[in-house]
């Protein structure tokens, strides 16, 4: 699927569009699969499969999808925590996934991110205060010491957290405290764009809100962005700007947050949002009556729209035809899948 | 010769959440050592008191190195001291532990001999923990290419019987202490490198290594200061098990005539000597395979131990 | 899984063939050479010495003394001794079922004795029976087998002034005779290994018991006996055969030594002997043959986790179909 919401210079030119911070084309990831005797090659994973998304800066886009659809992947191609199959990753300009490895640690500053794992992210073995000031000490930023250690306390205390935590472990603090820890970490070499990575999946939803408002409030105060990763339609729905919706390693549907939830148009947005909890914490969207089926084996990607097998609408056609991300308004695309595109009025930008 | 139960061997600690003790790499680059030092008196605490038997352990040890450290002056004789005139005779003769066919005084020769054990065990640990702790770190944490090379090396040492291939490294070296020390380390470097690099996999796979290199970390910056540390229990725990066979392998090697060259005292050597006598001298065969099986039975109760203060989920 | 099977032999292979390419490498990086050596303590005039040198065809260069061996090990010739000139093959492969009949035997002796304590030690958790055996288990962990092997020796010949007949006749020819000598070799071998076999089972048994799969055994009312034999004690076999599995390199090592105490013409003894005569063509040989023995042994092991596991055996089923 090519990318079509990818701004083209002339588009710029026709429409003013925000200044932005990160551009990623046609990014993509294939995991090759070793199954052969004598350890070949036996096929490969698709796991992101050609997406293309932008964030402005102080914007928060979210990537959501069910586990398995590359969102999560995507955050960390987007890091250059894995290397990208194909693709492009611009970072002010910057195409960041093809710099030379050497060059990458200053862009390291700029980007950070944060895991879903409160336990597995913060090395049990360092007190907080190593943890939160690691990036100073590889950035060399401030003195080692007495300087070093005021910021990495300053730090915590933006988080939510006290001076007097600096010497504690890990191991002596709660989950939602620990993700604090992991944010704190994140902003000590004061980066503009931060990857979530699922960020308060793994809390208590009460702990969950505070997680949330405290992301909201340092983005304010330090006008940060966000791509944040989350199966949550509910807490997407709160922070996010932008919507990405992915399915199988390629995004079916992209909005500003509100449009997407009050006039979805991909048969599988409508599925997520139909299943969202309304009252209770279930979050185990697929197994509300929204969607039926299991998301596909990756290895063996179905043919046409990737989402015929489960598709209420499916017709013949769409094993077939494969759906082209269509602007349908200035901002919402849309994957075109042959059961649905009829009823569309615009024609494929590309 | 590995008499040590080898699932030890195999077995690694999963760090829990639970409290860790601090590792020996920490006060590299740290601001806060003093904090680190009060956290391992902590952990020593807690081990005296949970664990009684790996005390007991580290007695013997204490005494066993106290030994080796003053044999001159607690041997009642010198270790290759004939006396002519009591050859072969038993306990009973003023000579604690009896005396061999040239008359020398047993009791003294163990003591003696406890410098050779404990000097192989040390230098073949403390060299298979550098050596084989460098080859798996890097292996596990560079994978492909050099983690296959590593590891096939790896799996061809390890699948000749280990005293084999000591016996062939010692016969192509010749007897002396220094060439069983390095027979002994090509040994073990195989079973540190492999648990160092099972552990350095394990780390490498964990988000906070991952936010590390998120942070620009170099790769030296999270073999030494993430993986290192945090894989220090598991080679502690190996590194104990091993030197208690590091111990019995110099006791085979020289019982073989490849280790350590009469007339040394070495215990392997003294059982090698009493098999001709064993009818009429007992106490040869008895007093040096007590001293050897003694010490290995403190190093093993002290690894095992260990384990279990590491790693409180497993049921014992 | 038949693939996994075929990849595993491959591996094996692989490996045997790496370890025969390290030993050879190791004996020609030693400084000065192995003729050289063999001969240091006779007095020979240097001509001979070369003469010799060439003789064994350590005068061309390693890859290419690589290369001969190999070529010579396909047909069947695995050189030719220093010191006797007989033929490796035949000085070595004779000399096999003797080691692994005392390796088997002494590997019996260990499970018999090893699920039994463990299996006692479990039922009584916490008693005084559990505590013996475990202590008994930790202490055997540390006692050398050689060690354990002379002093059985010493106890039957100072006490009951019995020892092993003399000479070794053949397993078939005369059984009686030879289990007299082969008991106390396996059992000193097989002592460690029995040990750690309790001590897995004890903790594995207890493991089983513990869970919920057992607990559902027991809620359907099956007697505690059914429930600890047929449930319990097969689940807990799988870690028992993996650890037969890696000990077997130990047990191995330890005939070279138990072999030579107890002067019987195995393996052991002969690569003993080859130690003595400085004879490297038959150590390398012996070498060789213990690594394959541990890979075979070691791809026996895997494949057993079928016949003991249903569930594993059923996809090896349709694996293979």
């Amino acid at each position: 699927m090519s990318a079509t919401i990818d701004a083209a210079p002339e588009a710029d030119l026709r429409e003013p569009r925000p200044d932005w911070l990160l551009e990623v084309a046609d990014l993509a990831k294939h995991f090759p699969i070793g199954g052969g005797l004598l350890g070949g090659l036996a096929g490969s994973v698709r796991a992101v499969d050609g997406v293309s998304f932008q964030i402005a800066r102080g914007e928060t886009l979210a990537l959501v999808g069910e586990s398995g659809c590359g969102k999560s992947t995507t955050g960390r191609l987007v890091m250059r925590l894995l290397e990208p199959t194909a693709g492009s990753v611009r970072y002010d300009g910057q195409d960041i996934a093809s710099l030379p490895k050497s060059r990458m640690k200053d862009y390291r500053k700029q980007l950070q991110i944060i895991f879903q794992d409160p336990y597995s992210s913060l090395d049990p073995r360092m007190s907080v205060g190593r943890i939160v000031g690691e990036g100073l000490a590889i950035h060399h930023i401030g003195q080692r010491g007495a300087d070093r250690r005021a910021r990495v306390e300053q730090l915590l205390e933006q988080v939510g957290l006290s001076a007097d935590d600096v010497d504690r472990f890990p191991h002596q603090f709660s989950g939602g405290q620990r993700q604090r820890i992991s944010i704190a970490r994140a902003l000590a070499t004061d980066p503009e764009l931060i990857v979530c990575d699922e960020p308060v999946s793994a809390l208590d939803v009460s702990v969950q809100a505070q997680i949330i408002n405290l992301l909201k409030d340092l983005q304010r105060e330090r006008g940060l962005s966000y791509l944040f990763v989350s199966h949550d339609l509910n807490v997407v729905r709160y922070i996010a700007d932008r919507v990405c919706v992915m399915y199988l390693g390629e995004i079916v549907e992209s909005a500003p947050t509100e449009e997407l939830f009050a006039d979805p148009v991909h048969p599988y947005t409508k599925g997520l949002l139909d299943a969202i909890p309304q009252f209770d914490a279930v979050r185990k969207v697929s197994e509300r009556a929204g969607l039926r089926g299991e998301i596909a084996d990756p290895s063996n990607m179905p043919t046409g729209c990737r989402f015929h097998p489960r598709c209420p609408h499916a017709t013949p056609e769409c094993s077939v035809v494969e759906p082209q991300l269509t602007e349908i308004s200035p901002s919402h695309s849309v994957a075109a899948c042959p059961c649905f595109s009829s009823t569309l009025v615009a024609e494929p930008t590309a | 010769m590995t008499t040590t139960d080898p699932i030890s061997h195999e077995k690694t600690i999963g760090i829990g959440v639970g409290p860790q003790p601090a590792a020996d790499g920490e006060h590299q680059l740290n601001d806060d050592t003093v904090i680190v030092s009060e956290r391992r008196l902590d952990e020593v605490r807690r081990f005296v008191k949970t664990q009684p038997l790996g005390v007991a352990a580290l007695v013997i040890i204490a005494i066993f190195l106290l030994v080796a450290l003053f044999a001159p002056w607690i041997a009642p004789h010198g270790p290759v001291e004939q006396d002519r005139a009591a050859r072969l005779v038993g306990p009973e003769s003023g000579h604690l532990f009896g005396t061999d066919l040239l008359g020398r005084d047993v009791l003294s020769r163990i003591i003696h001999g406890a410098r050779i054990s404990l000097y192989v065990g040390t230098v073949t640990t403390v060299a298979s923990f550098i050596i084989g702790g460098t080859l798996g770190i890097v292996a596990g944490y560079v994978g492909r290419w050099v983690d296959a090379v590593v590891q096939a090396i790896v799996d061809a040492l390890l699948c000749v019987p280990p005293l084999v291939l000591a016996i062939f490294i010692g016969a192509l070296l010749g007897p002396s202490v220094r060439n069983v020390v390095i027979a002994l380390t090509i040994l073990s470097v195989p079973r540190m490198a492999r648990i160092a690099r099972g552990e350095m996999k394990r780390i490498r796979s964990l988000d906070y290594v991952e936010s590390t290199t998120a942070l620009g970390g170099s790769p030296l910056r999270i073999m030494l200061l993430h993986g290192l540390p945090n894989m220090l229990p598991s080679l502690i725990v190996v590194a104990s098990l091993g030197f208690g066979n590091a111990i019995i392998a110099e006791a085979a090697l020289s019982f073989l005539g490849v280790g350590t060259p009469p007339p040394n005292p070495s215990w392997g050597l003294m059982l090698s000597d009493s098999t001709t006598y064993f009818q009429i001298a007992p106490w040869l065969v008895i007093f040096p395979g007590v001293a050897i099986s003694l010490i290995v039975l403190a190093f093993n109760l002290f690894g095992d131990t260990l384990r279990d203060f590491l790693d409180p989920k497993l049921v014992r | 899984m038949l693939r996994l099977f075929v990849r595993r032999i491959l591996y094996g292979f692989l490996i045997l063939n790496l370890m025969t390419v390290l030993l050879f490498v190791l004996v020609r990086l030693v400084p000065g050479d192995a003729v050289a050596i063999q001969l240091a303590d006779a007095a020979v005039s240097e001509e001979r010495i070369a003469e010799l040198t060439a003789e064994f065809g350590l005068d061309v260069p390693i890859h290419s003394q690589l290369v001969d061996w190999y070529s010579g090990a396909i047909t069947g010739d695995f050189g030719t001794s220093f010191s006797t000139g007989q033929s490796v093959a035949s000085m070595v492969f004779g000399r096999l079922p003797l080691t692994l009949i005392l390796t088997g035997l002494s590997v019996a002796i260990a499970i018999v004795l090893g699920i039994g304590a463990g299996v006692t030690s479990a039922i009584r958790r916490n008693g005084w029976v559990d505590n013996v055996v475990r202590f008994l288990s930790v202490l055997s962990l540390s006692l050398p087998n050689f060690w354990l092997g002379l002093m059985l020796l010493t106890i039957t010949s100072v006490v009951w002034k019995w020892v092993p007949p003399l000479g070794w006749e053949g397993f078939v020819e005369s059984p009686w005779t030879s289990i007299q000598q082969l008991f106390m070799p396996a059992l000193a071998l097989g002592a460690s290994l029995g040990a750690s076999i309790a001590r897995l089972t004890r903790s594995s048994l207890l493991e089983v018991l513990g869970s919920d799969f057992i607990r559902t055994v027991r809620a359907k009312g099956a007697p505690e006996r059914v429930v600890l034999y047929k449930h319990a004690l097969r689940n807990s076999l799988i870690p028992v055969i993996t650890l037969i599995g890696i000990q077997i390199g130990a047990l191995l090592g330890g005939t070279v030594i138990l072999e030579s105490i107890f002067s019987l013409p195995g393996l052991g003894r002969e690569v003993f002997g080859a130690l003595n005569r400085r004879d490297y063509p038959v150590l390398q040989m012996g070498a060789i043959l213990y690594g394959a023995i541990f890979i075979v042994v070691n791809i026996a092991v895997d494949l057993s986790y079928g016949l003991v596991n249903p569930r594993m055996r059923v996809r090896a089923n349709g694996g293979t179909s």
